[in-house]
């Protein structure tokens, strides 16, 4: 039994992530939170028998991001029993803002401020006793880093009682209309609810207007209560609370902080003088995402998976399996499904897993460092065009490994409009499952061009624009935004535990992806592609019998008007829906050479030559299976961050009809151009297609467009 | 009125007040600590001429220059 939940809140770069670690240690259990959200991590404090959830970090309870409500949602939970506010002391005044808006709530509270190693260097110090007098709660200065402070820390925690100091920021008048507003809400409202949510609507805040639309009492209390608040203090309600929460800490900072000596020039502005100069940002960047890729696709990520893919699954694992069943002499089913199936279909997943080691490993350290805001600084101009962010490019990069954790870190976007542009325009840059598709069709058709790889990594960033450029325009993307209002951190060493943390937890969410869902999808397609029923019963058939082969040719006249028409392909292309890595097995298997082909054998070559009866062909059925919805397991993460069925279906569909546009044009016009396809009713249909894209990408921007244009309606 | 994204590099300046009222703009920057009477200096543009990097409050803070025309300063 667990005596005490503590909930970890705190600015985003406070340290938080690494006080969880060190508090937790190595006995920290990494679970989801039961409910709405696997967002809170849960660690445990072995020694005192205390859990610990982390939230996502904030500024304030004031929601702009997705994983800014999970933190709001919770504080507003009885939960928990101990708010400990993590406090960033380089940075106090800033940070005392969110303690600020969490002391009225009335919790058990303990502040921990944070980074105190780092005052020496910046010439300050802080009074913690001074502070602790004037906020009311127990301030303990630590080093998360290296652990100071940790013991007087967890006795504080214990001893945590909650603030009487919430009169010193605002005064009693203020006080009295949240608690008359408090009132007014029903028994189901805790007492931190009724504080906050009279905050909040005395703000404004839409939420919750939106929640209490029907309560006319309440809403004429507030009403009184808002013109009560500008008259007296000559300053509208919304802007009261900040207002009067900066006040407060302008007032006492002179009493708890000291400057002690004229601090040294900041070590991170003297590094962003050359990592965001003018001429030096982009290629800084350039050369940076250049070692990341050199290092995680070409040397040391590729000899691994090299090693993964011949010699773990290719020997050992298949060899072993082989041996097993001939000692117990077990069914040929059971060993095409074992060896052909499982091991061929999820090995060659797995394979990716070192490759992807090094790529999350190398992010998260540029990530960590504090590097990738500047990022997010540096490209946000060019990305905006795309109705993208700045911080939409981490995402697209970390999906040129495996989609799955690109879509997770799109929570970090804060406008709404960019993070659905981002989440549909993410997965557009092939990811590691795709590489062999690609390699299968360039060996084949494209032997020895060396442009083709570029030109579809180019179609993939032409993709992103005019998808972005087009879903942009349409009303549908332009909510509410929130604003691109970002700290940029200052940079500090990355800790190897939280790099560690971080790498393992996406390297998790891909492995889990190989262990349930490919894993799932192999044994269907391998049960569909080996069964059917015949005159003699169901039974074990050639794959061209197979229950595969019946579906596949039914819908392939569907793909006919892109150059792919035969069963093998549809069926290929299906596998692909599910699982991109399925797509060479697939075709290897239906072309009668078994699965275990590679995707640059000779003999594939010669068999794909009878599918696709032209290179234009051939690349269509590429750019289909790279441009369509990403596999499964993506189309689950990207489900969650939508958090929408609306959204997720149009998302689906959008990405179906731009790869089936796509394909289109691509041979119907790109074939009529290299006289491989003659002119026919198809042709026709696709510039129509083209006309229609060209009209959606060039027509005027209607919308209200910008958050600028947005508050000049309504002031 | 002069507003915060037509500040030069290095050109500090006292903020009077935000504008965009009911926008979580707005509510944003307040919470960011760009109150009015507080110290804003501008550090630099971003190479591609925006967004701005701001000194507030002892941090950086980064707005987008349509963002930061909101803001009224002197």
């Amino acid at each position: 039994m667990t005596e005490k939940t503590i909930a970890l809140i705190g600015n985003q770069n406070c340290g938080k992530t690494t006080l969880f670690n060190a508090l937790t240690g190595a006995n920290q259990y990494v679970g989801n939170w039961p409910g709405v959200t696997v967002d809170q991590v849960i660690g445990k404090i072995s020694k005192r028998d205390w859990d610990v959830v982390d939230l996502p970090g904030l500024y304030s309870l004031s929601p702009y991001s997705a994983e800014e409500i999970v933190s709001r949602n919770f504080m507003l939970s009885n939960d928990y029993d101990v708010v400990l506010n993590v406090v960033d002391a380089t940075h106090l005044e800033r940070s005392l803002s969110l303690t600020l808006e969490i002391l009225p709530m009335g919790r058990p509270m303990v502040v921990a401020l944070n980074m105190c190693d780092l005052l020496k260097d910046k010439g300050i110090e802080i009074d913690a006793a001074k502070l602790s007098d004037e906020l009311g709660v127990k301030v303990v200065p630590i080093s998360a880093s290296s652990g100071k402070g940790l013991n007087e820390l967890l006795d504080a925690i214990d001893a945590a009682k909650a603030s009487t100091k919430a009169s010193s920021v605002y005064p009693q008048s203020v006080l009295g209309m949240l608690g008359d507003i408090g009132k007014l809400f029903g028994n189901e409202t805790n007492s931190a609810e009724k504080v906050f949510i009279a905050t909040s609507l005395l703000q404004q805040d839409k939420v919750y207007l939106e929640e209490y639309r029907g309560s006319e009492k309440l809403l004429a209390e507030v009403a009184r209560d808002r013109s009560a608040i500008e008259r007296e203090f000559g300053t509208d309600a919304e802007a009261y609370f900040p207002q009067a929460r900066y006040a407060f800490i302008d007032k006492i900072m002179p009493a708890v902080t000291r400057k002690t000596s004229s601090a040294k020039a900041s070590i991170s502005r003297k590094i962003d003088n050359v990592v965001t100069n003018k001429w030096l940002a982009l290629p800084i960047f350039a050369a940076i995402i250049y070692v990341i890729y050199y290092l995680a696709v070409t040397t040391v990520g590729t000899a691994a998976t090299d090693y993964a893919n011949d010699v773990v699954f290719g020997q050992w694992c298949t060899d072993g399996a082989n041996w097993l069943l001939d000692q117990a002499v077990a069914p040929d089913w059971l060993r095409s499904l074992l060896v052909d199936g499982i091991i061929g279909g999820v090995g060659a997943v797995l394979g990716f897993v070192p490759q992807m080691i090094v790529l999350f490993f190398l992010l998260s350290i540029v990530e960590q460092c504090g590097y990738m805001t500047r990022v997010a600084f540096v490209l946000d101009r060019i990305f905006r065009r795309f109705g993208l962010s700045g911080r939409s490019f981490i995402p697209i990069l970390i999906a040129t490994g495996c989609a799955v954790p690109a879509l997770m870190s799109t929570k970090s976007i804060d406008n709404v409009n960019e993070q659905r542009i981002t989440l549909i325009t993410t997965s557009f840059l092939p990811c590691s499952a795709k590489l062999p598709i690609m390699t299968m069709i360039f060996m084949s058709f494209f032997p020895e061009q060396a442009w083709i790889a570029p030109a579809v990594y180019l179609l993939g960033i032409f993709s992103i624009a005019v998808t972005g450029i087009i879903l942009k325009k349409s009303s549908a993307f332009q909510e509410d935004v929130s604003p691109f209002v970002m700290e940029l951190p200052d940079y500090h060493m990355p800790r190897a535990l939280n790099v560690f943390r971080t790498t393992y937890e996406r390297c998790k969410a891909f492995i889990i992806k190989a262990g349930t869902i490919i894993f799932g999808t192999v044994v269907i397609i391998w049960f569909l592609s080996n069964f059917n029923f015949t005159p003699d019963g169901f039974q074990m058939v050639d794959v061209s019998k197979s229950m595969l082969a019946s579906f596949g040719t039914v819908v392939a006249f569907i793909f006919a008007p892109l150059g792919f028409g035969l069963w093998q392909a549809a069926v290929a292309v299906i596998t692909g829906l599910l699982a991109k890595e399925n797509v060479v097995g697939t075709m290897a298997v239906l072309l009668g050479l078994g699965s275990d082909v590679a995707e640059d054998d000779q003999g594939l070559s010669a068999a794909l030559q009878g599918v696709f009866p032209t290179s234009v062909a051939a690349f269509a059925f590429l750019a289909f299976n790279l441009w369509s919805t990403p596999c499964v397991a993506a189309l689950g993460a990207m489900k969650r961050q939508f958090g929408s069925g609306k959204w997720f279906g149009f998302a689906v569909s959008y990405m179906l009809c731009y790869a089936y546009c796509l394909s289109l044009v691509i041979y119907q016009i790109g074939g009529l151009i290299l006289g491989q396809v003659p002119f026919g009713p198809f042709t026709v249909v696709a510039f129509i297609v083209l006309a229609i894209f060209l009209y959606l990408l060039l027509r005027k921007d209607h919308g209200k467009g910008t958050s600028l244009r947005i508050a000049a309606k309504n002031v | 009125m002069k507003t915060l994204d037509s500040l030069n590099r290095g050109e500090s300046a006292e903020v009077v007040s935000v504008r965009g009222e009911g926008t979580s703009l707005r509510r944003r920057l307040l919470d960011m600590g760009i109150t009015p009477k507080t110290r804003v200096t501008m550090v630099r543009a971003a190479p591609l001429g925006d967004p701005i990097e701001l000194n507030v409050r002892g941090y950086s803070l980064t707005v987008r220059k349509s963002d930061a025309s909101l803001v009224e300063v002197q």
